[in-house]
């Protein structure tokens, strides 16, 4: 762990985040959703620590709570991504030619889709929510999940190791399960550390974009996007929400280098 | 004063050392051999006269080329010799070349380096080149790709790589390990040849007994970074001195024993 | 025995090349054309060839690993078919050319000779054949928690050897098993093999483009070039006394030492 700086620091920042999320839960300083105009865009100050948005809600406090918004977020993504991803990858690895190949295009074109344009069918059909954003952002990312997947079963699949299985007869389920996965594992964990990252950015340009998370409850995307107007005025609301963006897609995409890391190199450890 | 003269050579990475106190002369035109196994040191000893150790490595004693000390020399230094006075063929045909550059570009790249030619001259330099090596059809070769080339053929143009400037020494590193064993012959026959004709001082790495035998005269034994023996081929093949050496002449004999017996059985 | 344990009929096996554009006629690489091969028990055969030469595609069409395009490959008598390898498998094993590749990297040598034994349903107590199959390729027990990159490529080879060799088939195909070694660990492997087919009675397809490796191993030996049998009979006769062109130019090709003219 001393040496792998990528997967201390990607754990310390996530781990903020994790801490003020769960902290979030027993005790903000203020109600986040309390309007307070006397103190509109107030600035920094022993009462309100990180200054209050138009409104005069607590920014500390939104930022604390949006933090649950935001992983929770990130995490469903990641379960969804993966899950898709990886089955996706691994089945048209698998399947013959033919099915194969048309299963391969049809990734492709959710590939080319954006993750904004779900949300925005979504949003038109069950109005937009955490929860659409959600799915959308979990199937758009899927697709490259599912691509790079697929590129790395098939080389696992042509190697001699997998070819001596099919020699002593090994059914396809038991490769997958003891040849396959094992093999890519390191690299899933690299992926889901991407997607969280992707996760969390699409969240908030989502929220932004009002597909995402509805007003009132607090968002770190919304309040960038609320704190626009105000730039001139007040510059720094809009500083917290994007800092904390900033050092959670960091820890995440840190963590990912660092897992990759030191799940790796172990291997590549040699005698002779 | 010898023309490569390597003293007490000793790399390290880390704690481990895989190059032990190393010492041995090359006059111009010598051809020496260095045989060992995977991991006793061999292809190190190439990387260190030719200045491409990795950073990691640690090493001390002393290499010197025509009276200049390469060890102490910067990698901007090093470049200067790199190609022009020492340069360096080796074993996996496919990977040494940039397979996004035609051959001929790759081929001419010294020449582009150290002598500044004209790219008329440059493109007639490489044709030559080519052809020099034994490739068919030297003006189509040069506009290929890497990947459009035989094994035997993408070796030919890491030598010819190699000979672009008429290098004073050249090191070939298990050249023809990758290869079939009736393109080896062939491959061999050109460095024979190539050698021969420009007076090339060589060195020949290989962990394969009867191919360094027909290149080499003087040839040295590495075993775990240690030179166990240093001799003529003659005299190794007649008397080896360390055990290990016995061990792989002994074997080599017996291999090259069972097989004749298959021959001389028809004639007889 | 009267019928061949392994039998090949007219093999062929075609391989499609990337079309040159859309409207461009499909071509082929003909990898394998015609080839008829007979293997009785207790046979040494060789499969000697360059690259390019098919023989590595021959190996995988014996073992049922790939699909003939032409021909069909029999095993005791009978057509190998798709359907109800368990038998033919267990018979049939193989040891590839790198160690490094032919052994899952995240498994460790324990779940490596088990893997056959579990697919395969040997009937007999799984842990004691594996103790008894790591002695026979002369492995430390200790080696069984070990994993590949761990063990150097004679040890690693020597497990191949025991992974092939645990759920006790009958005939043995090695591809190149011993071209990724050094030296003397090749000698050494090569011994062992030559000891272990003698002693459990195996029958042995070695594919190599060493002459000097099949004449150690092999008493009948093809040579293919491009895919097909140029050459076959007794090493003896084909090494002594080459018919086909190429032939002679492998054999004259082999590296000689000097002090042996």
């Amino acid at each position: 762990m001393n040496q792998n700086r990528n997967l201390f620091f990607g754990l310390i920042m996530v781990g903020f985040s994790a801490a003020t999320a769960l902290l979030s839960v027993l005790w903000t300083p203020y109600d986040p959703l309390e309007i307070n105009p006397d103190v509109s865009l107030a600035k920094p100050s022993w009462s309100h620590l990180l200054g209050t948005d138009v409104l005069g809600r607590d920014v500390l406090s939104n930022l604390l709570v949006g933090s649950r918004t935001t992983l929770i977020t990130a995490f469903l993504v990641v379960i969804i991504t993966m899950a898709l991803g990886v089955t996706a990858g691994i089945s048209t690895a698998l399947l013959p030619k033919r099915v194969g190949r048309a299963a391969i295009y049809a990734i492709d074109i959710v590939l080319a889709l954006p993750a904004v344009l779900f949300a925005i069918v979504l949003a038109a059909i069950y109005g937009p929510s955490t929860f659409t954003a959600v799915i959308a952002i979990g199937v758009a990312t899927s697709a490259a999940v599912a691509q790079v997947t697929r590129r790395e079963v098939t080389v696992i699949l042509n190697s001699d190791y997998v070819v001596a299985a099919r020699a002593c007869n090994s059914s396809k389920t038991r490769i997958v399960l003891r040849h396959i996965l094992p093999n890519i594992r390191a690299s899933l964990f690299v992926q889901a550390s991407g997607a969280a990252a992707i996760a969390i950015l699409a969240e908030s340009t989502l929220s932004y974009l009002g597909l995402g998370t509805t007003p009132p409850a607090p968002s770190w995307g919304r309040m960038l996007a609320s704190s626009q107007q105000y730039l001139i005025i007040d510059p720094i609301v809009a500083l917290w929400p994007g800092l904390a963006i900033i050092v959670t897609v960091l820890g995440f995409n840190l963590l990912g280098d660092g897992l990759r890391e030191s799940l790796d190199p172990t291997l590549r450890k040699s005698r002779s | 004063m010898k023309f490569l003269e390597v003293n007490k050579l000793t790399i390290k990475f880390g704690d481990k050392t895989v190059v032990n106190n190393l010492s041995f002369d090359l006059a111009a035109g010598d051809r020496f051999g260095v045989i060992g196994e995977s991991g006793s040191g061999k292809t190190m000893i190439a990387l260190a006269i030719i200045g491409l150790l990795p950073d990691s490595a640690s090493f001390s004693g002393s290499i010197r080329l025509d009276g200049e000390e390469l060890l102490s020399l910067g990698d901007k230094q090093m470049s200067a010799f790199r190609g022009s006075k020492v340069s360096m063929v080796f074993q996996e045909p496919l990977t040494a070349l940039n397979p996004l550059m035609r051959v001929g570009k790759q081929i001419t790249q010294p020449l582009r380096n150290h002598n500044r030619l004209s790219a008329r001259e440059c493109l007639a330099r490489a044709i030559e080149l080519c052809a020099s090596v034994g490739l068919p059809d030297p003006e189509q070769t040069v506009r290929a790709y890497p990947h459009q080339l035989s094994g035997g053929q993408r070796q030919r143009v890491g030598l010819a790589i190699a000979i672009a400037c008429n290098p004073k020494l050249l090191i070939v590193d298990e050249p023809t390990t990758a290869l079939d064993v009736t393109v080896q012959r062939e491959v061999l026959q050109t460095i024979n040849e190539l050698v021969k004709q420009h007076s090339t001082a060589l060195i020949f790495i290989s962990h394969d007994l009867p191919v360094v035998s027909t290149m080499v005269e003087t040839i040295a034994v590495m075993q775990s970074g240690n030179c166990v023996e240093q001799a003529s081929m003659s005299a190794l093949f007649d008397q080896p001195q360390h055990e290990y050496s016995k061990r792989i002449v002994d074997l080599a004999r017996a291999t090259q024993n069972r097989f004749t017996t298959f021959t001389t059985k028809a004639t007889s | 025995m009267n019928t061949p344990i392994l039998e090949t009929h007219s093999l062929g096996r075609d391989f499609k090349l990337p079309r040159a554009s859309v409207t461009a006629k499909q071509q082929l690489r003909h990898a394998v054309v015609d080839v008829n091969i007979s293997i009785n028990a207790g046979d040494r055969l060789g499969i000697v060839g360059e690259s390019g030469s098919g023989k590595t595609t021959l190996a995988k069409l014996l073992l049922h690993l790939d699909q003939p395009t032409s021909g069909s490959v029999n095993f005791m008598g009978q057509k190998l078919q798709s359907a109800d390898m368990g038998d033919f498998r267990r018979q049939v094993q193989i040891i590839f050319q790198d160690p490094r590749s032919s052994l899952d990297p995240r498994m460790i040598v324990e779940q490596i000779i088990r893997e056959p034994l579990e697919c395969l349903n040997f009937n007999q107590n799984h842990q004691a054949r594996i103790d008894e199959v790591m002695q026979q390729v002369e492995l430390d027990f200790v080696i069984q928690s070990r994993y590949p990159h761990e063990l150097s490529g004679g040890q690693r080879q020597r497990v191949a050897i025991a992974r092939a060799l645990a759920a006790k088939p009958s005939v043995l195909v090695a591809d190149e098993p011993v071209s990724a070694l050094d030296v003397l660990v090749r000698e050494e492997v090569l011994q062992l093999l030559n000891r272990l087919i003698e002693q459990l009675g195996l029958t042995l397809v070695l594919i190599s483009h060493d002459l000097s490796v099949i004449a150690q191993l092999c008493d009948k030996v093809v040579v293919m070039q491009n895919g097909r049998i140029i050459e076959s009979g007794a090493t003896q006769s084909v090494f002594g006394n080459p018919q086909h062109q190429f032939t002679r130019q492998l054999i004259a090709a082999v590296p000689q030492l000097p002090t042996l003219k």
